[in-house]
């Protein structure tokens, strides 16, 4: 049977997606009757989506990435017509 | 996931129009990569740039096999860990693998279970929070985190990125999302306390 410990290990490790059907089908039931668990996953997912919405701030000044655009440009000896 | 067939073809013949706009479209994630892999701002933009020109250089060896985006920022994470060997290399133990530990019982059941800050995130909050716990994760394990969650790469896209089997990657998400999870864990503690005050 499939326990806490390795239900958090294969969701925060990528690992359930790609594991046999009979462990995926075991994680999955064991989430619906572990609340800890469920926390667990919903809390690493909140986070990511957390770390994603912080990314998307825009932070960068856009005449300088320009810059570098047209500096990568003119070193690979492509000069911007 | 492979490149597009029309984008491949432009690419390989190095198609100015389409060359520049891939750069264009690449830069911002680039530049967040480079930033996640802890390169200063400066040093990040020459890393960038220097990655770009290879990746001008070298278009008409582009196979499709991978996005073109993929294909940029795996030439990307090659030129920084040129520079940083040091880094490559991923410790065999890390604390947090203890700290996730102790966590269960022999029997793998919870002890200590989760009590991070889950209402506050959804509602947008601890910004400030996610940021330092952010710069507390070990370079590679930020990296791997943000080319998976922020960028939006699958897990083989990140293998191939970072050049890691797998297992590797596995391990790495493992510890960056947990060492995340135990930080604002511990922040979302703190707040209570001193509210409690």
């Amino acid at each position: 049977m499939l326990r806490c410990k390795e239900v958090t290990r294969l969701s925060a490790s990528d690992a359930l997606r790609t594991a046999p059907l009979r462990t995926r089908v075991a994680a999955r039931l064991h989430l619906v009757i572990c609340r800890h668990c469920r926390r667990y996953a919903s809390e690493l997912a909140r986070i990511g989506a957390a770390v994603r919405a912080l990314g998307d701030t825009p932070v960068r000044d856009p005449g300088r990435d320009e810059a570098l655009v047209q500096r990568v440009l003119e070193e690979s000896g492509r000069p911007p017509s | 996931m492979r490149e597009r067939a029309d984008l491949v073809a432009a690419v390989r013949s190095s198609d100015r129009a389409t060359l520049e706009s891939v750069v264009r479209e690449c830069l911002p994630a680039l530049m967040r990569t480079a930033v996640a892999a802890g390169l200063p701002l400066d040093r990040a933009e020459d890393a960038v740039q220097s990655a770009l020109v290879v990746f001008l250089q070298r278009a008409g060896d582009f196979d499709g096999r991978a996005r073109v985006s993929t294909w940029i920022q795996g030439i990307l994470m090659r030129k920084i860990w040129e520079e940083r060997r040091g880094i490559r290399r991923d410790a065999e133990h890390d604390e947090i693998d203890d700290v996730v530990e102790r966590r269960f019982d022999a029997d793998g059941r919870w002890v200590h279970p989760p009590e991070g800050p889950l209402e506050a995130l959804s509602r947008g909050l601890l910004h400030r929070e996610l940021s330092v716990c952010l710069e507390a994760l070990p370079d590679r394990q930020r990296v791997a985190f943000a080319l998976r969650e922020v960028e939006g790469f699958d897990t083989e896209e990140v293998c191939n990125i970072l050049e890691v089997t797998a297992n590797n990657l596995g391990v790495l998400l493992f510890r960056a999302r947990n060492r995340m999870r135990e930080c604002l864990e511990s922040k979302g503690i703190e707040r209570s306390s001193d509210a409690s005050l």
